[in-house]
C-alpha cells in the first residue's frame, strides 16, 4: 500500500515538474496540498506557470471522459455561432 | 436643446429592443441589474497552480461579486458536472488573478450555466467548488499526462 501511494505522488510530482519551483519531493511528501498552497510568486513559478498552464476547457474535458458519440460538426458550428451572437448581444444590452 | 422625432424614435427603438432582449433572454435578477466586466476574454494566473481560459461572460453584481456564466449549446439542456468543473476553474483564476481590472474583487460561490437549446435559453444557478479541489482536479490531469507519457515511451 505505502509503495503504491508514494507511486502515486510521486507520478504527481513529476507530472507537476514541481520541482522548478524549487520544492523538493520530501517537502511534498510531507504535504502535497500545504506544498503547493505555500508556493510564492517569483521568476522560478513564473517560468513554472509557463509550461503548466492548463485551460478550464482541457480540465472539463478529462473530467467528462472520452467523448463517444458521434461527432456533429454542425453542432459544433452552431455552438461558436451562438457564442459570436450572444457577444455582441450582451456587450451591446449590459452596463459596462 | 430640441431632441428632434428621429433621436427619439432611435431611444424608443433602443429601449424596445433591450426589453425584447432581456425577455427572451431570461436574465436572473442578479445578472439584469450586474455591468458586464468581460466577455469572451482571456484570464490567466499561475497561483495557486497555472490555469487559464477564455469565460464566455463575467458580470459584477450590485454587491461586487463577480458571477461567471458558461454558455452551452446542446440538445438536451442540462447541466453536467464539466460544466461545474469548467466554471469552478474561472472562478479560482478570477480569484487569484494579479489582472488589474479584476484583482481584489470578491467571487460568487455560484455561477450560471446558460443553456441554449434550439431557441429556448435558460439560466441554471450552479454551486461551484471549493479551490482545492479545482487544484486536485489540475494534479490529476498532469498525473494522468504523465502516465500517458511514459506508457507511449514504453510502447515505442
Amino acid at each position: 500500500m505505502w509503495d503504491e501511494q508514494l507511486e502515486f505522488w510521486g507520478d504527481l510530482f513529476v507530472g507537476t515538474r514541481l520541482h522548478v519551483t524549487g520544492v523538493t519531493f520530501e517537502t511534498f511528501l510531507q504535504n502535497p496540498l500545504r506544498a503547493i498552497a505555500e508556493l510564492e510568486d517569483g521568476p522560478a513559478v513564473r517560468r513554472w506557470a509557463r509550461s503548466r498552464s492548463v485551460s478550464a476547457t482541457k480540465l472539463a474535458q478529462m473530467v467528462s471522459g472520452p467523448h463517444t458519440g458521434p461527432s456533429d460538426e454542425a453542432r459544433r458550428q452552431a455552438g461558436i455561432e451562438e457564442h459570436a451572437r450572444h457577444d455582441v448581444l450582451v456587450r451591446r444590452f449590459m452596463r459596462v | 436643446m430640441r431632441v428632434g422625432w428621429k433621436e427619439r424614435w432611435q431611444a424608443i427603438r433602443g429601449q424596445l429592443a433591450h426589453r425584447a432582449w432581456l425577455y427572451l433572454e431570461g436574465l436572473p435578477q442578479e445578472l439584469r441589474t450586474a455591468s458586464l466586466l468581460l466577455s469572451e476574454q482571456e484570464i490567466r494566473t499561475h497561483l495557486p497552480v497555472p490555469l487559464h481560459g477564455i469565460p464566455d461572460q463575467v458580470f459584477l453584481t450590485a454587491e461586487g461579486l463577480m458571477v461567471v456564466v458558461d454558455t452551452k449549446t446542446r440538445p438536451l439542456a442540462r447541466v453536467r458536472f464539466s460544466d461545474v468543473v469548467q466554471l469552478s476553474t474561472y472562478a479560482l483564476i478570477l480569484a487569484s488573478t494579479t489582472d488589474p481590472r479584476l484583482a481584489h474583487r470578491r467571487v460568487a460561490a455560484h455561477g450560471y450555466v446558460r443553456l441554449v437549446s434550439g431557441v429556448d435559453v435558460r439560466y441554471e444557478r450552479v454551486a461551484l467548488l471549493p479551490a482545492a479541489e479545482v487544484v486536485g482536479i489540475w494534479c490529476d490531469y498532469w498525473r494522468r499526462q504523465e502516465l500517458r507519457s511514459r506508457a507511449s515511451e514504453k510502447a515505442a
